[in-house]
């Protein structure tokens, strides 16, 4: 018969920091780093508020994709989508709307746009790489074809609020970003449907003999990160006062790059909110320290590919580790028999 | 007497496009028994299953459970008869606690969502009234195969099953993990669970099974009682006609004619491990799973570090540093994973026929076209492949045949020595007394053929001489020209009961 394994009772904290540990590690030594070679101006409350407020853009598209690689799936098609999502607001806007309707339509477009990727990759038996790559085409062609590709301009204060006013000190979009996070995490840690999402990207035919359907999992896993991107595309358009066809590019790199900075698999099965959003500050904290020490941004380029291989490989050292069931340090530094 | 019967499936069709897949198939099962469903791969069983689960819809037929007839239009209808399946491959999510893959599909709630505490608790409740030595708040990845399987039983328990579906469940288990399987089958069945076990170890059958149904082609054969049924029986009606002469003639070569000769190879694994191989024999290894057989082999092959020891081959001291060193003295492998690490899949019969000879065909930009068919036709022909063309897809093959398509890769590489590790595994009764067939011709023709095997019938029917290992080391070689092997004589060997000798 089989050995009693002993487990350590987790607490919340723990187990969170043994998640994140290295990513955690890795920040506050960037951040010590930062305070150093910057001297104050770093440690700034408004810089802080600044690298967060970079953050958010990112980090609204990044909370979408973990739904998705939790899944086991990808999404290329986010970049485009906040663009595209972002005129189609003005539009709406402009054409005398009422405001919280205004949010409501783009909302229901960025999520159309999700199960539209959604539905190929399940019902078709797409791969989710090829049908995000060709939808990505189809929603930036359907933002010029709507804006005429040119920029839309809207500068209605309770519109524009959106992307720079602030709640006391605080930033608007920062507070939004937070608010994501909060409900983003909570949903996937108390609800079925988001433990469902670990367990079809755990083992998908698992789920399916536990009559789970995948489909409908994915399906829903699409469309939040279509209204998430839509979000993303509100705050951009609210931050720039027009909706711009030709915004978003590359943003999709960005948001799977926080999300494997902060620990969450390629591969499915595993991952966190709070990693994504992590791997999101990190990003904006790189990009603030290099502009505050003057660095090119043809460099910061450079580096932060570097520092994307370098999270990979700790990665999957640690998975290495956790499933032979010893630390970090042990699978490193073998002890001699 | 309808009612005897939890459940009973009549006149079951089903057609894939182009395909008859089941026709006109029987099944019933009583309460309480484990049933066994038979057949080579292909006969149709999975197919059968599946229609049960609800994942494929059947074309007509009946499907009746506890006498009244049910639809079956998903897995969760089936789910709700009370029909839970246990499969081959552990499907259990790896990244997530023993207690949420028991819920997994019917999470506990409570006001603020999924109630993570209540289900490990009530877990942890279900696996102590098992008995299973578990922490329910333990993540499955950190469980060995027999553990998960273990999770698998308590997960069916806790959905109240009436009928549990078994497909291969000791595939890739360990003898010792095979016997707490078997044990968990007996509480099963006198909680009045009703199993369907699917198995290609007849013995199972006598050990597990109070009846048996017979699949072939599709077809419903019969179904038999397990106490009047010999061996025999069972494969004569999987294969639709008598198979007497199963097993090849045994060979026995001249031990002046050693070809590989190791002494004292050690490794992390397996210590001071010391045989020869002569030409034209086969040598079985035997040995429980882990008993560092395949092990001593990647030792041999410099796959896993050498830490002492010799190999001589043809007399000669060698020291391969990997895989293609050894191909080019003559060292060859056809290892346990055929599908994985046999062959390309993907590409041609063809293509993987002439894999290992390419440089001989592709040279100095030039295709010598004329080679590359007399080698794909000689050996194809020589290992007597089954298949349309050389342009047929190796994955499309039946396992047996995809088995020769690997033996003739290294035919053409003229091997002095080829191991064969698990040679017939997953290969239907009826391709299997063809391998040996060949395994035979090759070791006459002069091959010295090592032949790792857990097929205990195989080893004992096969070897000229079997090498038993236990724990890395090599507990007895038994010559078959000296003394009659049985089964009991090995397994005291294999279990590290008998001395060194």
């Amino acid at each position: 018969m089989a050995e009693k394994t002993t487990v350590k009772k987790g607490n919340p904290f723990s187990t969170f920091f043994k998640n994140n540990g290295a990513i955690l590690i890795g920040y506050a030594l960037l951040v010590l780093a930062l305070c150093i070679i910057t001297g104050d101006t770093f440690m700034t409350t408004s810089n802080i508020l600044n690298v967060l407020r970079q953050a958010v853009q990112n980090s609204l598209m990044a909370f979408g994709i973990t739904f998705i690689l939790i899944n086991g799936c990808v999404d290329l098609s986010v970049g485009a989508n906040c663009a595209t999502t972002g005129v189609i607001m003005v539009l709406f806007l402009n054409m005398g709307v009422p405001f919280v309707l205004c949010v409501l339509i783009t909302l229901a477009c960025g999520a159309l746009m999700g199960l539209f990727n959604g539905y190929f990759v399940t019902e078709w038996n797409l791969i989710p790489y090829v049908v995000t790559l060709a939808s990505q085409n189809i929603y930036r062609g359907l933002g010029y074809v709507i804006s005429g590709g040119l920029p839309v301009r809207n500068t209605d204060p309770s519109f524009t609020y959106i992307g720079n006013g602030y709640v006391g000190p605080i930033p608007f979009p920062i507070i939004l970003m937070l608010f994501c996070w909060i409900i983003c995490s909570i949903f996937m840690s108390r609800t079925v449907t988001g433990r469902h999402m670990y367990a079809v990207g755990g083992n998908q035919e698992a789920a399916q003999y536990s009559g789970i359907n995948p489909k409908r999992i994915k399906r829903i896993a699409y469309t939040f990160s279509g209204v998430l991107s839509a979000i993303a595309g509100i705050v951009l358009a609210a931050k720039l006062f027009s909706g711009q066809p030709s915004s978003g590019v590359g943003y999709e790199g960005d948001a799977i790059a926080s999300n494997v900075l902060g620990g969450v698999s390629m591969k499915g099965g595993t991952g966190t909110h709070t990693g994504a959003l992590i791997g999101a500050l990190v990003l904006a904290t790189l990009t603030n320290g290099f502009n505050l020490l003057q660095v090119d941004f043809y460099y910061q380029m450079i580096v932060k590919g570097f520092v994307i291989i370098l999270a990979v490989e700790i990665d999957v050292l640690k998975k290495a580790a956790e499933e032979a069931n010893i630390s970090l340090k042990e699978l490193l530094f073998p002890k001699k028999k | 007497m309808a009612s005897e019967y939890i459940l009973e499936m009549d006149h079951i069709e089903k057609t894939f496009p182009g395909v008859h897949a089941l026709s006109d198939v029987h099944f019933d099962l009583v309460a309480g028994e484990a049933h066994g469903l038979v057949g080579e791969n292909g006969a149709g069983k999975s197919t059968l299953m599946k229609v049960l689960n609800g994942i494929y819809t059947k074309d007509s037929g009946s499907i009746k459970i506890e006498g009244e007839e049910v639809q079956m239009h998903g897995i969760k209808d089936a789910m709700d008869h009370g029909i839970a399946f246990i499969h081959q491959e552990i499907s259990l999510v790896p990244y997530m606690t023993i207690a949420e893959n028991i819920f997994l599909g019917c999470e506990k709630k409570n006001a603020l969502g999924v109630d993570q505490l209540a289900m490990k608790q009530e877990a942890q409740k279900i696996l102590d009234s098992l008995d299973m030595p578990l922490d329910a708040g333990e993540f499955v990845y950190h469980l060995t195969i027999a553990q998960q399987q273990m999770v698998e039983v308590a997960k069916a328990v806790s959905k109240n099953v009436k009928i549990l579906v078994m497909d291969e469940p000791t595939a890739s288990l360990s003898l010792r993990e095979q016997q707490s399987l078997y044990e968990q089958v007996k509480m099963l069945k006198s909680r009045g669970v009703a199993i369907i076990y699917i198995s290609h170890r007849l013995e199972e059958l006598w050990i597990l099974c109070e009846r048996f149904t017979v699949l072939r082609d599709g077809c419903y054969v019969g179904t038999r009682d397990v106490a009047t049924a010999t061996n025999q029986d069972v494969v004569n009606m999987m294969v639709g006609r008598e198979v007497d002469n199963y097993y090849s003639e045994r060979l026995h070569a001249k031990p002046e004619d050693v070809i590989l000769k190791v002494e004292g190879i050690t490794s992390d694994v397996v210590k001071d491990v010391s045989f020869d191989v002569r030409k034209g024999e086969i040598l079985g290894m035997s040995g429980l799973v882990g008993a560092g057989r395949t092990e001593t082999i990647l030792a041999i092959l410099g796959i896993d570090r050498r830490l002492g020891g010799k190999v001589y081959l043809d007399g000669e001291e060698v020291h391969f540093r990997n895989m293609s060193d050894a191909i080019k003295k003559g060292f060859m492998l056809v290892p346990e994973d055929r599908r994985g690490q046999g062959l390309v899949l993907g590409n041609t019969v063809g293509f993987n026929i002439i894999l290992p000879s390419l440089k001989k065909i592709y040279k100095n930009l030039t295709i010598n076209y004329k080679l590359q068919d007399e080698i794909i036709d000689t050996y194809a022909s020589r290992m007597r492949i089954r298949m349309s063309s050389a342009a047929q897809r190796a994955g499309n093959l039946s396992g047996g045949n995809q088995q020769k398509v690997v033996l003739a890769k290294w035919l053409s590489m003229a091997p002095k020595v080829l191991v064969m590790d698990e040679p017939t595994r997953g290969i239907d009764v009826g391709a299997k007394a063809e391998i040996y067939e060949l395994m035979t011709e090759l070791a006459k023709s002069g091959v010295a053929i090592i032949m790792i095997s857990s097929d205990l019938p195989e080893i004992l029917n096969m070897s000229s001489r079997v090498v038993v290992m236990y724990e890395g080391e090599v507990k007895k070689i038994f010559d078959t020209a000296e003394e009659e092997l049985t089964q009991e004589k090995i397994m005291t060997y294999a279990a590290g009961v008998g001395g060194k000798e």
